[in-house]
């Protein structure tokens, strides 16, 4: 408790400019984050139509891929806008829990980001792999 | 007292002062920069790389066409070309956001200076400026692509 009751070297004039750079940022996040939604609803209808029709392309596994893709989209919007509702906050109180908050979801944001990425190229190394395997055997 | 007096006294239009950083909470806040910026460094390479090798790809797919068909590159291979040199530069762009930004967050937690926090802060607004704005020009495309086709 004694520690945190002690002022970091950090000046007010540098946490008003964060302030001000952070109530700039979260427009954007909010912005993104409802065309990740919009997005990823329009696929799940997609989906829903070609199960609906029952379209012969798509099998079970790749209706499954696509549902845990639009759901780590939906989890990265709810991240980005938490983000932006942090940031808001921040702008609007200047409260220091409110600017670690923001930082938290954003460090969560790019954390998942980059875990997808790293799947998709493991997936993609793989596919390539089993792909020129059953080239050269054919 | 006056309108404009009243306006500017009323808590609506001066925001409540900035709360200062305590020791535990900067400690906080530089754990979760250090566990952010190894993610963007890595998104940055990422986005160049995939940058770089689209359009490796397209001028060896237009190329291909030229030499081992005999064809010269129509409008087609042309749009692909120019989109994908966009979609290059816009990549290399927003890597080099995401890898400077991760370097502005570095040389914060090395040498605890609030000019680079800042730097960084201002580094991931742009960033994510420059993606909101590609979105709206990418969403402008597909709807002005699907108006297009529709009617025909």
């Amino acid at each position: 408790m004694n520690t945190d009751l002690t002022l970091s070297s950090l000046s007010i004039e540098t946490l008003d400019r964060i302030r001000a750079e952070i109530g700039k940022t979260r427009g954007w996040l909010a912005f993104l984050a409802v065309v990740s939604f919009g997005s990823t609803l329009l696929s799940l209808v997609s989906i829903l139509i070609s199960v609906i029709r029952g379209s012969g392309s798509s099998g079970v596994l790749d209706i499954l891929v696509k549902l845990l893709f639009a759901g780590f989209s939906i989890a990265l919007a709810v991240f980005l806008l938490q983000a932006s509702l942090r940031g808001k906050k921040y702008a609007q109180t200047g409260k220091a829990e409110e600017l670690t908050a923001y930082h938290d979801r954003i460090k969560t944001y790019f954390t998942l980001t980059g875990l997808l990425v790293l799947i998709g190229l493991a997936v993609a190394v793989l596919m390539a792999l089993i792909g020129s395997g059953a080239g050269l055997r054919g | 007292m006056k309108e404009s007096e009243l306006k500017a006294t009323s808590p609506q239009e001066s925001p409540q002062p900035t709360e200062p950083l305590s020791v535990g909470r900067k400690g906080n806040l530089d754990i979760t920069i250090k566990g952010t910026r190894g993610w963007m460094s890595f998104l940055g390479v990422v986005i160049i790389i995939s940058g770089a090798l689209a359009v490796i790809f397209s001028f060896l797919t237009v190329s291909m066409s030229v030499l081992f068909l005999g064809t010269s590159p129509g409008s087609s291979s042309w749009i692909l070309i120019v989109s994908v040199l966009i979609y290059t530069g816009v990549s290399i762009y927003l890597g080099v956001l995401l890898l400077s930004s991760s370097s502005h967050a570095k040389r914060y937690l090395k040498q605890d200076s609030e000019t680079e926090l800042l730097k960084y802060h201002v580094k991931m607004r742009i960033f994510f400026q420059v993606t909101g704005i590609i979105t709206i020009i990418g969403l402008s495309v597909w709807l002005i692509l699907i108006m297009a086709f529709s009617g025909r």
